[in-house]
C-alpha cells in the first residue's frame, strides 16, 4: 500500500515539476503573472509530493514492511528503530529520494519566499532548479526506484550495510553533507537565471548570499562528520584517507570557499563578475560529479554503499549542465563587464585573488588525482593507484601558502595600506616566532611540522589580533567591558567577525599534530596481562560476548592504569585505575568479516585510540593502540568554522 | 614621550602573552609523544613502508591502515624483511614485483605518472600568471581613471 502511495507521489512530483518548468518558461516569456503563479505553486506541489512519498518509505522501513525491495535489502527484524528511520539515507534509492527532498524544500522556499520580486530572475531560477529536481524524481522513475515491490514478500530482510549501522553520527552526517550539496543548486539558478536574462548586475549575488554561506556551512559540518564517523567507525585509527568519496565533498567545498572571498572582492570593487559566475558553476558541478562519484561505484571507495547502473545517466547530466552554462558564459561574456578597478598592487583584495588561485590550485590537485586513475586506464591502459602519499605532498605546502595568506590578509584593510600598516604585524610574526622556538626547544625537530605550527599560530594570532583591535575601538567608542565590546563586535559586523571567527584554525593545528605525531603499536596479550600503550599502562581484563537484536557484540574490558615504566615497579596491579575502555567487535548476520568498533579516550590534548582486532583460540586478544594528539581539535576547530558561518548569516534582530 | 608609553604598553602585552604561552608549551610538549620523534622505531619504519602500499584486497586502503589478514601478512613480511637488513626501498621494490606498479600509492614518476606529478604544478603557475596580469591590468586601469 505504502509503495503504490509512493511510487503515486514520485509519479505526481515529476510531472509537476515538468508542468511547472513549461508554466514558468511561458509565463515569463508572455509576462503572464498567473502562469508564473502557478509556476510557483507547482514548486510546492512538487515538494508536497516528495515529502508524501519520504514519508510512504519511513512508514515501510519503519514498519518492516518488507515487500518494499528497499526495505528487505536494508532493515532486517533486529533493526533498531533509529537505524530504521535512517535507512532512507543508507543505501542509493533512498539517497536519492533524500536529495531530491532537500532540493524540492529548497525550491519551495525560493518559490514562496521571492513571491514577486525579481521578477525577471526568479521564474528562470525555478523553472532550472524544478529542471535539476525533475532529473532526480526521472532516476526514481527508473534505476534508482526506492519503492519496487517484491513478491512475494520475504519473511527476514538483509538489513542495513553493518558500516552504517555501527553508530550514530550516520543519524546526522549525511543530511549535512547533502543539505550542502543540494543547497548551491540555489545560487548556480540564481546565477544561470542572471545570465540567461541579461540581468547582469549583483543581485542575484545579494540574493543567494545567504544560501551559499549556508551550503558551505552544512557542507563544512558534514565533511567534519563524516571523517569523525570514519575516526569512529572504521577502526582505522585515521580520519582521513584521500578516499573518492571524501575528495569529492571537499572539492565543492573548497570552491565555495573562494566564492565566498571572491564575492566580496565583486561587492566592493565592481570586479571579477565573470569569474564569480564561473565559480559558483563550478562548485555546483562539484556537488552533482561528488553524487556521481558517490553513488555510481565508479571509483572504488570506503564510503561507497551502492553498486547501480546509474552512471552513465549521472555522466549524460553532467554533460548536459557543463554544455549548458559554458554556452551561457561564453554567449555572454561580453556583457559580464567589470566596472571597477583595484586600488593598489598589495591590498586584501589582490590577496583575496591569490586566495582564489591557491584554493582552486588545491581543488584541482585533488581532483587530478582523484580522476588519475580512471584516465590513466582509460588513455593509456595504465593501471595505477594515487594515494595519500600524492595528496599530502601537493596539498600541504598549499594549504601552509593559504594560512599565510589567510592571516596577511586579516590584517590588511580594503585598498591602499595606511602607512605603519606592518606595525599590525608585529605581534603576532614575534609571537609565533617565539612559539616555534619554544616548540623546538621542547624537542619538535621536523621543519615541515614546526613550520605548519608557526603558521597556524600566526594565523590565529593575526584574528585574534583583529578581535583585539576591533573591540578596544568599541570601548573607546562607549564605555563598555572588554567581554562585552567583543560580543558587541558580532553586532556591529557580524559577516566580518564570524570570517575571522571561522579563519581560527583550530582543526588544522588538530591535523598537523594528529599526522606528524601518531604513534602505533600492536599487542597480543593474555588475560590480566598488562602492556604498555603510549603514555599509559593498559591491562587486558578479559572479554565477554552478548548478543543484541541485530549483532553479537565481543567486547574486551582494558583497564586504563597511571604509570609510565613498566620495568620500574613489578608490581602494576598497584597503580590506580584511571579509566576502562571497552573495543569491540560486532558481528552481523548479513556480513561474515566482524566490525571493529574502537574505543577512545579523549582529553584535549588528544585521544588513546584502542582497537580489538581478534581474540585467538587461547584467549588472548590482539589490540592495536593508537595515541592521536590533539584530533578532537578537528572536530571541535571544523565545527567551529560551520558555526561561524551560520552565525555570519542569521537574520539579525529588528527593531 | 607618547611613543615611549605605547612602547611600554606594547611591551607588558608581549609579556602578558609570552608567560602564558611558555607555560602552555611543556604541556604541548608533554601531549605530543616528543620522544618518539628522535630515533623510529621498527613499529614506525612498518608503518612508514606499509602506509606506502594499497591492500590489495581492499576498497582503496593502505597496507598499513587495513585489518584484512593479508594486510596483517604484509605488514608481517616487512618486519622480518626489515629485521634482516633489507633496505625499505628494496623491499617496496619486492611487492611491485609481486603486484605490479599498482599496488603503489605514491604513483611513480615518470611516464604517465610525470603528467600526474606536474599537472598541480602547471595549474598553479597558470592561476599565477592569469591574476598577476589581472591585478596589473586592473590597477593601471583605476591609475587612468584618476589622471583624467
Amino acid at each position: 500500500m505504502t509503495a503504490v502511495l509512493g511510487s503515486v507521489a514520485i509519479l505526481l512530483a515529476s510531472v509537476a515539476a515538468l508542468t511547472g518548468i513549461g508554466l514558468l518558461l511561458r509565463g515569463r516569456a508572455r509576462r503572464g503573472e498567473r502562469l508564473i503563479d502557478l509556476g510557483r505553486w507547482m514548486a510546492v506541489a512538487v515538494f508536497a509530493a516528495v515529502t508524501l512519498a519520504v514519508v510512504a518509505l519511513e512508514v515501510a522501513l519503519v514498519g518492516f514492511d518488507f515487500s518494499v525491495r528497499y526495505v528487505a535489502m536494508n532493515v532486517n527484524s533486529g533493526t533498531p528503530l533509529l537505524f530504521r528511520i535512517i535507512g532512507l539515507w543508507g543505501a542509493l534509492e533512498g539517497s536519492i529520494l533524500l536529495w531530491a527532498w532537500v532540493l524540492a524544500g529548497a525550491t519551495a522556499l525560493v518559490a514562496v519566499r521571492y513571491r514577486g520580486r525579481y521578477p525577471e530572475t526568479v521564474p528562470l531560477a525555478l523553472a532550472l532548479l524544478l529542471g535539476i529536481a525533475a532529473f532526480f524524481l526521472l532516476l526514481m522513475l527508473g534505476p534508482a526506484n526506492p519503492f519496487v515491490r517484491l513478491i512475494p514478500a520475504p519473511a527476514e530482510g538483509r538489513g542495513l550495510n553493518p558500516l552504517l549501522q555501527n553508530h550514530p553520527l550516520m543519524a546526522i552526517h549525511p543530511p549535512f553533507l547533502y543539505l550542502g550539496y543540494v543547497g548551491f543548486s540555489v545560487p548556480y539558478a540564481f546565477a544561470m537565471a542572471a545570465l540567461l536574462s541579461r540581468t547582469l548586475r549583483d543581485e542575484w549575488m545579494m540574493v543567494t548570499r545567504r544560501w551559499t554561506v549556508a551550503a558551505w556551512s552544512f557542507l563544512g559540518a558534514g565533511v567534519v562528520l563524516g571523517a569523525w564517523w570514519s575516526y569512529e567507525v572504521l577502526g582505522w585509527g585515521g580520519y582521513w584517507a584521500w578516499d573518492p568519496v571524501e575528495n569529492a565533498a571537499i572539492m565543492p567545498w573548497l570552491v565555495a570557499t573562494a566564492f565566498l572571498h571572491s564575492v566580496m572582492v565583486q561587492e566592493r570593487r565592481q570586479l571579477l563578475r565573470l569569474w564569480n559566475h564561473t565559480l559558483i558553476i563550478l562548485a555546483f558541478l562539484l556537488t552533482i560529479f561528488g553524487t556521481f562519484l558517490t553513488r555510481s561505484g565508479i571509483l572504488g571507495s570506503v564510503h561507497d554503499f551502492t553498486q547501480s547502473s546509474i552512471g552513465p545517466l549521472f555522466l549524460g547530466f553532467i554533460a548536459i549542465i557543463l554544455g549548458f552554462s559554458l554556452f551561457a558564459l561564453i554567449a555572454r561574456r561580453g556583457e559580464v563587464r567589470d566596472s571597477g578597478t583595484l586600488p593598489a598592487v598589495i591590498s586584501r583584495e589582490s590577496l583575496f585573488l591569490l586566495n582564489n588561485v591557491v584554493l582552486l590550485s588545491i581543488a584541482a590537485t585533488i581532483f587530478i588525482g582523484t580522476t588519475f586513475p580512471l584516465i590513466a586506464e582509460a588513455a593509456a591502459g595504465v593501471k595505477l593507484s594515487v594515494g595519500p602519499p600524492f595528496f599530502n605532498q601537493l596539498t600541504v605546502p598549499l594549504a601552509l601558502a593559504l594560512l599565510v595568506l589567510m592571516a596577511t590578509a586579516t590584517l590588511l584593510p580594503w585598498g591602499p595600506p595606511p602607512p605603519g600598516i606592518l606595525r599590525r604585524f608585529l605581534a603576532p610574526v614575534l609571537l609565533s616566532a617565539l612559539f616555534v622556538a619554544v616548540l623546538a626547544a621542547a624537542g619538535v625537530r621536523r621543519g615541515l611540522t614546526l613550520g605548519a605550527f608557526g603558521v597556524i599560530t600566526f594565523t590565529a594570532l593575526a584574528q585574534l589580533a583583529e578581535f583585539h583591535r576591533g573591540a578596544r575601538a568599541l570601548r573607546r567608542a562607549g564605555s563598555r567591558s572588554y567581554p562585552a565590546a567583543l560580543l558587541g563586535l558580532f553586532r556591529t559586523n557580524r559577516r566580518r567577525y564570524a570570517g575571522y571567527l571561522a579563519h581560527l584554525g583550530l582543526a588544522l593545528a588538530g591535523i598537523t599534530a594528529s599526522s606528524a605525531y601518531k604513534t602505533e603499536s600492536e599487542h597480543t596479550v593474555r588475560r590480566g596481562e598488562v602492556f604498555r600503550g603510549p603514555g599509559y599502562l593498559l591491562r587486558y581484563d578479559g572479554a565477554t560476548a552478548s548478543q543484541a537484536p541485530d549483532k553479537l557484540v565481543v567486547a574486551a574490558t582494558v583497564s586504563i592504569l597511571r604509570g609510565f615504566n613498566l620495568a620500574a615497579s613489578p608490581e602494576p596491579s598497584t597503580y590506580a585505575r584511571i579509566g576502562v575502555l571497552r573495543p569491540a567487535a560486532h558481528l552481523y548476520p548479513q556480513q561474515r568479516r566482524p566490525i571493529p568498533t574502537p574505543a577512545v579516550r579523549s582529553t584535549w590534548r588528544g585521544d588513546l585510540y584502542l582497537v580489538l582486532l581478534a581474540i585467538e583460540k587461547d584467549g588472548s586478544a590482539v589490540f592495536r593502540v593508537s595515541s592521536n594528539p590533539l584530533v578532537p581539535w578537528i572536530w571541535t576547530g571544523g565545527l567551529l568554522m560551520a558555526f561561524a558561518g551560520l552565525v555570519s548569516i542569521w537574520p539579525a534582530r529588528r527593531g | 614621550m607618547a611613543g615611549q608609553t605605547r612602547l611600554s604598553r606594547y611591551l607588558v602585552v608581549v609579556f602578558l602573552t609570552v608567560v602564558p604561552l611558555t607555560m602552555v608549551a611543556p604541556l604541548l610538549g608533554a601531549a605530543l609523544p616528543l620522544a618518539a620523534a628522535g630515533q623510529p622505531t621498527l613499529d614506525d619504519q612498518v608503518r612508514a613502508i606499509a602506509s606506502r602500499l594499497r591492500c590489495p584486497v581492499c576498497q582503496n586502503e593502505s597496507v598499513a591502515d587495513s585489518p584484512s589478514e593479508l594486510a596483517v601478512q604484509m605488514r608481517a613480511l616487512i618486519r622480518t624483511r626489515l629485521q634482516s637488513g633489507e633496505a625499505p626501498d628494496a623491499i617496496v621494490a619486492y611487492f611491485v614485483s609481486r603486484y605490479g606498479e599498482w599496488i603503489l600509492l605514491d604513483p611513480p614518476r615518470r611516464g604517465v605518472g610525470w603528467l600526474l606529478w606536474t599537472a598541480p604544478g602547471v595549474a598553479l603557475l597558470l592561476g599565477l600568471l592569469v591574476t598577476v596580469a589581472f591585478v596589473r591590468h586592473a590597477v593601471r586601469r583605476g591609475d587612468g581613471e584618476v589622471r583624467q
